[in-house]
C-alpha cells in the first residue's frame, strides 16, 4: 500500500475513533444544557461543521493562490476538492443551525444577519464551483476558479465576526471571539473539541479520498510522440534596410 | 505611477467616449432603476413608515442588480468587437484594471446616486449625508469586484447567470454597510471604516488576481 | 522560398518561438514548431481552416499561451483580424487615435489616409462596411508600429483597393523594421514581398516551395 493510501487508510480510522467518542461523550456524558436543554447538543456538530467550513475555504485560498503562481493544476484539484466539501459542510451547517434554532428561538429560520451571511458563504462557494467547467481548457478553469476562490475569502472573517459587529439574535462565538472563550461547562467543551476533531478528521479523509478520485480523473496530457524532429524555420528580410 | 495613472485615465476616458457614443449603460440602467424603486413602493408600501425604514438599502440592491449589465463593458463587449486583444497588448494588466475599474466607479456611483435621489423622492425618504461617502466609497469596492468577474466570466455564454450568483454575495458587505451607513440613528463611522477598509482589501485582491486572468 | 541554413547565427531576432504546441483539451491545434524571424522579415503563413494558422499567430502575439515551448518577442506583438481595434460606438478618428496615445505616437492622419479612411474618419465603425472596418484595422496597425505584427486574414473583406492598402502598410510595417506573420488564403496577396512562405496543415508546419 502506498504511504498516501496508509494515511488516508489511518486518518480514517482517526475520523472513525473521534466520531464514536464524541457521539458518546456528546450524548451521553455531556450534561443537557441548563437554558437550552438537549437541543444544545445538536452545536456538537453544528460547530465543528462551521468549523471545518471556514477551514477548507482557508485551504481553497491557499491552493488558488499556490495554483496562481505555479499554475500546477494539483493546486486547482486541491483547490477544488476543499470547496466541494466546503459546501456540503457550509449545508450541513445552515441544516444543523435551522433544527437547533426551531426549539430555540421557535422558527426555521430568522433573517438574522449570522444566518444569512452564512448563507451568502454558500452561495459564494456555490458559485465557484459553477465557474468550472465553463470551458474545455482545465487552465482557463482553474485561473477564473482561482480568482473566484481568492476573493470569495474575503467573505469568511466577515461571516465570522458579523455577530459582534451587528449584535444579532445569533449566541456569540463560544471559543474565539473578541475578549476570550464565554464561559462552557468543562465536559461540554470537551464534547466540542471532540467534534471538532472528528469533523476536521473525517473531513480530511473526504478529502484525500476526492483528491484521488479528480487526479484520476484529469485526463492524460497530449502525448506530444515523436520521435519526429521540430521543424525550425528563420525567416530574415531579403530586402536592404 | 504616473505612467501608470495616465494609462488609465485614458482608457476610463475611452470608457466614457464610448458610453457617451453608444449610450449602452444609459438606455439600461436608469430604467431599470426607475422600475426597481416603483417595484419596491408598490411592493413594501404603502406605509410610510415601512417604505422609509427600507429605504437606505434599497440603492444599493439595485446597484447590485445593475452591475450585472454593466460586468459587459469591462471585456465581454471589448471581446465582442474584436478589441479585447488590442487592449491587452497595448496596456499593463495594473493600467487596464485601474482604467476599466475607475470608469465603473463612475457608472456604479451615479447609478446609486440617481436611485438615491429617486427613492428620496418617491418613497418619502430623505437621504441621509453619510450616505454619500457611503455611495462612493461602495462603488469603488464593487467596481473592483465587477472588473474582476467582468473578466473572468467574459466569453463563457453558457451559466451567463454565473455573475449574479457570484456578485451578490461577494458584495454584501458594500451591501450592509451601506445601509447602515444610510440608515438614520445608526453610527455611520464604523460602517464608513469598513467599506475604506472593504475597499482596499477588494482592489487590492482584484489588482493582484487579474494579471491571471488576462492569460489566454 | 526555404530559410537559408544555419541562418540562427547573428540574427538579431524580433520573434523567436522554439517548439510551441497547442493543445485544447485533447485536441492539438499546432504541433511543436520553431519560427524564428528577423526585424522587416514577411512570413506567410497558408493552409486550409482548422489547420492552426490562427493559433500560430495568437501564440507568436503572445495572446495565447502555447502548451509547450518557449516565446520571445523583441518588443510589442499585435495579433489582429480585419475588424478588430475599433468599438462599434468609436469613430476610426478616435480608435486609431487611443493607440496611437497609447503608444506615444503620431502620424493618425497619416494613417487613415494611407489606408484611405479619411473621409470616413467621424463615421462611427458600426456604420461602416466590413471592408472599411478592416481597413481601420490596417491603420490601427500602421499606427501601433510593433515590433511584431501578426496578421490574420487582413484581405478578407477587401477589394482590391483595399488588399493594395494592406499590401502597402505591411510593407511599411516591414521598412520599419517590424517582423510580419501573416496568416492568409490569398495566394497572390504579397507575393513579391514575402520573405518566407509556410503552410499548416491539420496543425503540423510544411515548409513550402
Amino acid at each position: 500500500m502506498s504511504k498516501r493510501r496508509r494515511l488516508e487508510r489511518n486518518i480514517g480510522a482517526l475520523a472513525a475513533v473521534t466520531a464514536l467518542v464524541t457521539l458518546v461523550v456528546g450524548l451521553a456524558i455531556a450534561p443537557p444544557d441548563r437554558v437550552q436543554g438537549q437541543a444544545m447538543r445538536l452545536m456538537y456538530v453544528h460547530v465543528p461543521a462551521a468549523w471545518t467550513a471556514y477551514l477548507t475555504f482557508a485551504v481553497v485560498l491557499v491552493a488558488s493562490i499556490a495554483y496562481a503562481i505555479r499554475r500546477d493544476l494539483r493546486w486547482d484539484r486541491r483547490a477544488q476538492a476543499a470547496a466541494e466539501l466546503g459546501v456540503g459542510m457550509t449545508a450541513l451547517t445552515i441544516a444543523l443551525g435551522s433544527i437547533w434554532g426551531r426549539p430555540i428561538w421557535g422558527v426555521w429560520w430568522t433573517w438574522d444577519p449570522r444566518l444569512v451571511t452564512t448563507t451568502v458563504l454558500l452561495l459564494m462557494y456555490v458559485g465557484y464551483l459553477g465557474v468550472r467547467g465553463l470551458s474545455a481548457d482545465p487552465h482557463l478553469n482553474a485561473r477564473r476558479a482561482a480568482a473566484v476562490g481568492i476573493i470569495g475569502f474575503v467573505n469568511v472573517p466577515l461571516v465570522h465576526f458579523s455577530v459582534v459587529w451587528w449584535r444579532a439574535l445569533h449566541q456569540p462565538p463560544t471559543v474565539l471571539r473578541p475578549g476570550g472563550p464565554a464561559a462552557i461547562d468543562p465536559v461540554m467543551l470537551v464534547a466540542l473539541m471532540l467534534g471538532l476533531a472528528a469533523f476536521t478528521f473525517g473531513s480530511a479523509w473526504v478529502y484525500l479520498r476526492r483528491l484521488r478520485t479528480l487526479a484520476a480523473r484529469q485526463l492524460a496530457p497530449i502525448h506530444l510522440v515523436e520521435r519526429e524532429a521540430v521543424p525550425e524555420v528563420t525567416v530574415v528580410a531579403r530586402r536592404a534596410s | 505611477m504616473s505612467g501608470v495613472l495616465s494609462s488609465a485615465g485614458r482608457i476610463a476616458r475611452r470608457e466614457v467616449v464610448l458610453e457617451a457614443s453608444g449610450r449602452e449603460l444609459v438606455t439600461v440602467v436608469p430604467p431599470f432603476v426607475l422600475a426597481a424603486v416603483v417595484l419596491a413602493g408598490l411592493g413594501f408600501g404603502p406605509r410610510p413608515e415601512v417604505l422609509r425604514a427600507v429605504a437606505p438599502a434599497l440603492p444599493w440592491l439595485v446597484v447590485l442588480f445593475a452591475a450585472v449589465p454593466m460586468a459587459r463593458s469591462v471585456a465581454a463587449a471589448e471581446r465582442d468587437e474584436g478589441c479585447w486583444h488590442l487592449l491587452r497588448g497595448l496596456v499593463s494588466p495594473g493600467e487596464l484594471f485601474a482604467g476599466k475599474a475607475g470608469a465603473l466607479a463612475l457608472w456604479l456611483t451615479l447609478t446609486w446616486a440617481g436611485t438615491a435621489v429617486l427613492i428620496a423622492a418617491m418613497l418619502d425618504a430623505p437621504l441621509r449625508a453619510a450616505a454619500v461617502p457611503a455611495g462612493v466609497l461602495g462603488g469603488v469596492g464593487l467596481a473592483a469586484l465587477v472588473t474582476t468577474f467582468g473578466v473572468a466570466l467574459a466569453g463563457a455564454e453558457k451559466r451567463s447567470g454565473l455573475l449574479s450568483v457570484l456578485l451578490c454575495p461577494a458584495a454584501v458587505p458594500v451591501l450592509l454597510a451601506g445601509a447602515q451607513a444610510g440608515t438614520a440613528g445608526v453610527n455611520a463611522r464604523p460602517w464608513l471604516l469598513l467599506l475604506v477598509a472593504y475597499d482596499v482589501i477588494a482592489l487590492a485582491v482584484a489588482w493582484a488576481v487579474f494579471p491571471v486572468l488576462l492569460e489566454e | 522560398m526555404a530559410p537559408p541554413a544555419d541562418a540562427h547565427a547573428g540574427i538579431d531576432a524580433r520573434l523567436v518561438l522554439e517548439g510551441v504546441s497547442r493543445s485544447f483539451g485533447r485536441t492539438l491545434a499546432l504541433a511543436p514548431v520553431s519560427l524564428r524571424l528577423g526585424p522587416g522579415a514577411i512570413c506567410l503563413v497558408t493552409g486550409p481552416n482548422g489547420s492552426g494558422k490562427s493559433t500560430l499567430l495568437r501564440i507568436a502575439a503572445g495572446v495565447t499561451k502555447s502548451s509547450s515551448g518557449k516565446r520571445w518577442a523583441a518588443g510589442s506583438a499585435l495579433y489582429l483580424r480585419p475588424g478588430d481595434g475599433a468599438r462599434h460606438a468609436q469613430t476610426p478618428r478616435q480608435a486609431v487615435d487611443f493607440v496611437a496615445r497609447s503608444r506615444g505616437r503620431d502620424g493618425v492622419e497619416e494613417a487613415l489616409d494611407a489606408v484611405g479612411l479619411r473621409r470616413l474618419a467621424d463615421t462611427p465603425v458600426g456604420r461602416l462596411s466590413s471592408g472599411e472596418r478592416a481597413r481601420v484595422t490596417l491603420a490601427i496597425a500602421l499606427v501601433w508600429s510593433p515590433s511584431v505584427a501578426c496578421l490574420d486574414e487582413p484581405t478578407a473583406h477587401l477589394d482590391p483597393a483595399g488588399a493594395s492598402a494592406a499590401t502597402d502598410v505591411t510593407a511599411r510595417l516591414a521598412a520599419e523594421g517590424t517582423a510580419v506573420l501573416v496568416a492568409t488564403h490569398d495566394e497572390g496577396f504579397l507575393a513579391d514581398l514575402a520573405d518566407a512562405r509556410i503552410r499548416l496543415s491539420r496543425g503540423r508546419l510544411e515548409l513550402a516551395p
